[in-house]
């Protein structure tokens, strides 16, 4: 499931078409797909958070040219279906856009407080 | 179709760049997964399969990370010879990396090894061999509806098998082959 802004609009699927080479598309379709099989999903594709981001966690992955890129999203208790918050890079320990991670947080507790929806992760869409 | 099979269609009809991306995804995304399930099948740490690769543990944990972009003939050839399996490299419809995609699971990925694999052990017994990694589980018995039969080549009487293995073995000739071999066989071998 990817997050969607109170506006309509989809971060999630617009960091997919804009930021994402079609290397690096292709690459979380079939990661997508194969967690989507998996019953746990464990390190090193799949990382709890902990501390502010408790309850969180991110998919990991290299794309292009080795850059560490990452879908931080979380579980939800119902049917455990993953939703994504936002998707970034993470090179060097720091998060790119710098604020991804404080941005997952608050779309997570938006959601909480039922501000912001949800949507099916659509491969082909595009905003 | 699942959903994931039908979206992964659109995509790959309506971009032929996609395509090209989409086959290196296969290599990128879907071979880590695999070398970690097989790796976990056996029970190796990264240090125990860099050893058998010939490669270094730093090296295994990088292949073992969706995205691995170094992935050469050669090191998949080094691996597949290190797990003892067999490596299809082909040209195929992308119907079928769709398909894979759709139904691949690492919880349940295994691959038989050699040692292990029901068809290389149906007509020769070479089982006993000295890089068997699982060992048969003496607990366990024969199905009581299998006749016991031994083959007949003398260097396998004589190279030091097990009891248990030959019952193992006359198991899997009765479940992969059917009557129809198991005859076969037993009339070339020494029947019980």
């Amino acid at each position: 499931m990817d997050y969607v802004l109170p506006n309509g609009n989809n971060p999630v699927r617009k960091w997919y078409t804009k930021e994402l080479s079609a290397d690096e598309q292709a690459d979380i379709d079939v990661l997508l797909g194969t967690l989507e099989n998996a019953k746990t999903w464990k390190q090193p594709v799949y990382k709890s958070l902990s501390g502010n981001a408790q309850g969180l966690g991110e998919i990991r992955w290299r794309g292009s040219n080795g850059r560490p890129l990452r879908l931080i999203g979380f579980h939800s208790p119902v049917g455990n279906k993953f939703t994504i918050l936002i998707g970034c890079t993470h090179d060097g320990k720091k998060y790119q856009p710098p604020e991804a991670m404080s941005s997952a947080i608050s779309r997570k507790r938006d959601l909480e407080r039922n501000r912001g929806s949800i949507c099916e992760h659509d491969f082909e869409k595009t905003d | 179709m699942s959903t994931t099979s039908k979206k992964l269609i659109e995509k790959l009809k309506a971009s032929k760049k996609y395509r090209e991306s989409f086959v290196g995804s296969q290599v990128r995304v879907g071979i880590p997964f695999q070398i970690r399930a097989l790796r976990k099948q056996l029970e190796w740490s990264q240090s125990r399969l860099a050893e058998e690769a010939s490669m270094n543990q730093p090296t295994i944990s990088a292949m073992e990370g969706a995205g691995y972009d170094g992935f050469t003939l050669s090191t998949l050839r080094k691996l597949a010879a290190a797990f003892d399996v067999g490596l299809i490299v082909r040209f195929a419809p992308f119907g079928d990396l769709v398909h894979w995609t759709d139904h691949f699971s690492p919880d349940t990925f295994t691959v038989p090894r050699a040692v292990d694999d029901p068809v290389l052990n149906v007509y020769e017994p070479w089982y006993a061999s000295p890089i068997r990694t699982q060992p048969l589980q003496q607990s366990e018995s024969l199905p009581t509806n299998v006749t016991a039969i031994r083959p007949a080549s003398s260097s396998y009487q004589n190279s030091g098998h097990d009891e248990y293995a030959d019952r193992k073995l006359e198991d899997i000739l009765f479940q992969e082959t059917g009557t129809k071999k198991y005859t076969e066989t037993r009339s070339a071998g020494t029947a019980q």
